[in-house]
């Protein structure tokens, strides 16, 4: 196990200096630079604007030095911001994103767990078709049309909850909720799957022979093996919401790492790029690599040599 | 089963009601929340260039002049009076005794020396160093000619009198002096912390707030100065400058009360039909014109009979009225009537809509009827308004011309390089004043401008901005700057004007003492909050 962790581990090196070297080269070949504007510089300013982020070098010597101070952890100035830091704006930003993405992960859980078992216990009852036509709406309804919907509602008619803003706890409702809710969707029905599996298992018809009670055959026995599908989906689920987020943190105001992430290429910032690709991959390998090891735990049948 | 519903029935109960139980929506009285529309690139003066930035510094910072809240006109800053030379090429300005940094340092003349010779600094560089350029030597520092920077034109004779040099007469000096690349700065705090001095526990500033909180893409938070020499006036606590870049939540804040003010950037011209009959929207006639670059070094648009026709063929009103829902103003001319109103008085008007006159034209250049006009594209950058304007040109030019072309839409960094090497056919474009004066709109079209981006030279337009460079007699030089705009908008057309532009506010009733105003700036000083 340790073994094939520490695999793992030494794989992602390898990825992360194609994926940095490919990002690198495709940013540089994008058509305009960070300092283009309307008004063209005097050649003499951009010389010294070049030379102060090294620009004037060529490439490869740029993506040597680049990779050079970023394994120290260094990821460069921001071009876009003069005077801040990408590893400073990662830093500041990241765990309100977090924050937004584990909270809505959980309810997502919470609602899509719940609502997955109880379809499968109800197999073609109506409880069962009205989850699972409430999940399909949910995975149907985009959160850009489901965000501004419930803004409507709740904050310019109801008025008890704030447009937009972060700081307080009322910001974070609907965000969460909306984020939340296709992915408890989709959880609910792979929950639904996967409890339907196990329901039919001899092992389950041995237990209810034993005469062990419906509660605890469905909540422990067959809920063990049935929550499965749902955790491998965790890893692209959080991964997903963390770099999905962009939407939501742009309708809610939220100050999170998903705007940098796209702001950064249309602004030909190319620390800021480079910076939030390499830490969006590292968080998804990492992820991935988790959730495979939890894997074993849950399945005595899953070994990795 | 019932067991876990019932759990998680509770579980939300909780949750719900510990967070309904932190709402607050308290703020002190007088905050001032307005959206700027975009997160901002910086807020050190001598790196800024963007209408957020402006609004922001504004409140942090103080020039020799200010700006009156409604003309937009000069009026004393950290400079009680000022007088110059006959011919305006020499510019002495006296500073008041009691302007003080928000660390209550005196402000001096040094420190206006230092903050333009930072801004000049090739080092910097700077984006705005060429709004000094009018500054004798400051070309010459700034592009490395000369090495001394004691040489710029800009001296303190003592602590409260500055001498400023010019290149040539500038009767409009005085209305540059209100802009953020003229502040003074504070250098023994920029040497202390360098790159970071803009932070909110290092920055020292002589405006009527200082900095307190900064968050990226949240929020810019200033709060009143207390060693600002005029801050017995200043009735605001706080402003929250919102920098969420989304148009439509700014204007649901708005519209929810967690804003007192939105800007243009916040109000997409589709709700314009429905807020121009509330009373806290404001529109304003502004000092920015929105044009379309031909590119001169291509045919057909080489030939100003083309160019010419095609200027003639499109019905400006019905683009304003219909495509901008009356957002912008149809126009012939280039150089926007708000900007002054002496210039405006014999401003030439261009040309004016005329299909029969643009089909003889575009006939006498070889194309009767549109016959054999290769086809071309029309370069915008991205956005959902300038595509239906652009759709609705391609329209008139196709009935009332036969003439055939393509939409072509570039996302802003590509497009501006599109621009800058001449690499399109027809672009559009816009233009909005630096500062109260024509020239800063048609010096834009001499030859060797960095703005020009058409390919068009004309030996006679560069004499007539050279001329009114050199004249010290407002009436003699806005003689030169119209017969320079007759030139662009009337013989030659390198571009085709369409609109000006207008400013949209939509500011709550209870924020008092905020004015419309030309150059749509909004000074802090007298705001305040009537609940």
């Amino acid at each position: 196990m340790i073994k094939y962790t520490f695999k793992r581990l030494l794989a992602i090196i390898p990825v992360m200096l194609l994926l940095s070297f490919f990002t690198f080269i495709m940013i540089h070949i994008a058509p305009g630079g960070p300092f283009d504007t309307e008004r063209k510089l005097p050649p003499e300013v951009m010389k010294n604007i070049e030379k102060k982020y090294h620009l004037d070098e060529p490439l490869l010597k740029q993506y040597l030095r680049y990779v050079g101070s970023a394994l120290k952890g260094d990821l460069g100035p921001s071009f876009k911001f003069p005077g801040t830091t990408v590893s400073g704006i990662i830093r500041e930003s990241f765990p309100k994103t977090m924050l937004l993405g584990v909270c809505s992960l959980i309810l997502a859980l919470i609602i899509g767990v719940t609502a997955g078992t109880i379809a499968a216990y109800y197999q073609n009852s109506i409880k069962d078709h009205i989850s699972m036509s409430i999940s399909m709406i949910g995975i149907c309804i985009p959160n850009f049309v489901m965000a501004p919907l419930l803004v409507l509602i709740f904050a310019l008619y109801l008025n008890i909850l704030p447009v937009a803003g972060w700081g307080k706890a009322s910001n974070l409702i609907l965000p969460i909720f909306c984020l939340a809710l296709p992915y408890a969707a989709y959880i609910s029905r792979l929950q639904r799957g996967g409890m339907l599996e196990i329901l039919r298992q001899d092992y389950i018809q041995t237990a209810r022979a034993k005469g062990m009670s419906e509660k605890r055959i469905v909540l422990i026995h067959a809920f063990k093996g049935g929550v499965l599908p749902v955790i491998s989906f965790l890893g692209p689920a959080l991964s997903g919401i963390l770099v999905g987020s962009l939407v939501i943190e742009t309708i809610f105001g939220i100050p999170g790492t998903g705007r940098f992430l796209v702001q950064s290429s249309l602004n030909r910032d190319y620390t800021m790029v480079m910076g939030m690709v390499l830490f969006y991959s590292i968080i998804i390998l990492l992820l991935n690599l988790l959730v495979d090891i939890i894997y074993t735990f849950l399945d005595p049948r899953i070994r990795y040599e | 089963m019932e067991v876990t519903l019932t759990k998680i029935k509770g579980i939300y109960l909780i949750i719900f009601s510990i967070l309904l139980f932190f709402m607050n929506y308290g703020l002190s009285a007088s905050t001032l929340r307005y959206a700027v529309g975009t997160e901002l690139e910086t807020i050190d003066p001598s790196l800024a260039s963007g209408v957020p930035e402006h609004n922001v510094l504004l409140s942090l910072f103080e020039g020799l002049t200010s700006y009156d809240p409604k003309t937009s006109l000069p009026e004393p800053g950290v400079a009680e009076k000022w007088e110059s030379n006959e011919d305006a090429t020499v510019w002495r300005f006296y500073l008041r005794k009691n302007a003080k940094w928000s660390d209550r340092k005196p402000v001096t003349a040094h420190d206006f020396v230092y903050g333009w010779q930072r801004i000049l600094d090739p080092k910097t560089a700077a984006r705005y160093a060429y709004y000094l350029y009018g500054v004798k030597n400051a070309n010459e520092y700034n592009t490395g000619k000369i090495k001394d920077p004691e040489k710029i034109g800009i001296k303190a004779l003592d602590d409260l009198t500055l001498e400023i040099t010019l290149v040539g007469p500038t009767p409009y000096f005085p209305k540059i002096l209100a802009h953020y690349a003229t502040y003074p700065l504070p250098k023994a705090v920029i040497k202390k912390y360098g790159d970071k001095w803009t932070q909110p526990e290092n920055i020292v500033s002589n405006g009527p707030f200082v900095l307190s909180e900064r968050i990226l893409n949240q929020h810019v938070k200033v709060k009143k100065n207390t060693h600002y020499w005029d801050s017995k006036n200043v009735k605001l606590d706080e402003i929250i400058f919102s920098t969420i870049e989304d148009k439509e939540t700014n204007r649901r804040q708005y519209l929810s009360g967690e804003l007192d003010w939105i800007d243009s950037y916040s109000i997409n011209p589709q709700y314009v039909p429905k807020y121009s009959k509330r009373n806290d929207y404001h529109q304003y006639i502004y000092i920015g014109s929105y044009f379309y670059r031909f590119n001169t070094t291509r045919k057909p648009f080489s030939d100003p009979r083309v160019r010419k026709a095609l200027s003639m063929s499109i019905d400006r009103k019905k683009l304003a009225k219909y495509i901008t829902k009356g957002t912008y103003l149809p126009t012939n001319a280039y150089v926007p009537p708000a900007l002054d109103n002496e210039y405006n008085k014999e401003a030439p008007q261009g040309l004016k809509e005329d299909l029969k006159a643009a089909k003889e034209l575009l006939a006498s250049a070889g194309f009767p009827d549109g016959k054999d006009f290769p086809p071309f594209e029309i370069l915008y950058n991205t956005l959902e308004q300038h595509r239906d304007i652009t759709q609705a040109i391609q329209q008139m030019w196709r009935q009332n011309l036969g003439i055939e072309c393509k939409l072509f839409n570039q996302e802003w960094k590509i497009y501006l390089k599109s621009e800058h090497t001449l690499d399109y056919d027809v672009a559009r474009a816009g233009w909005i004043a630096d500062f109260m004066d024509p020239i800063n709109f048609v010096d834009m079209f001499t030859s060797d401008s960095g703005l020009n981006d058409t390919g068009w030279k004309n030996k006679k337009y560069d004499n007539l901005i050279e001329k009114a460079r050199h004249t010290g007699d407002s009436a003699e030089r806005n003689k030169f700057l119209r017969a320079a705009e007759k030139i662009l908008i009337e013989e030659d057309l390198p571009i085709m004007p369409i609109f000006f532009y207008t400013s949209r506010n939509m500011v709550s009733p209870k924020v008092k003492n905020w004015y419309n105003n030309p150059l749509d700036v909004h000074p802090y000083k007298h705001m305040y909050i009537n609940q």
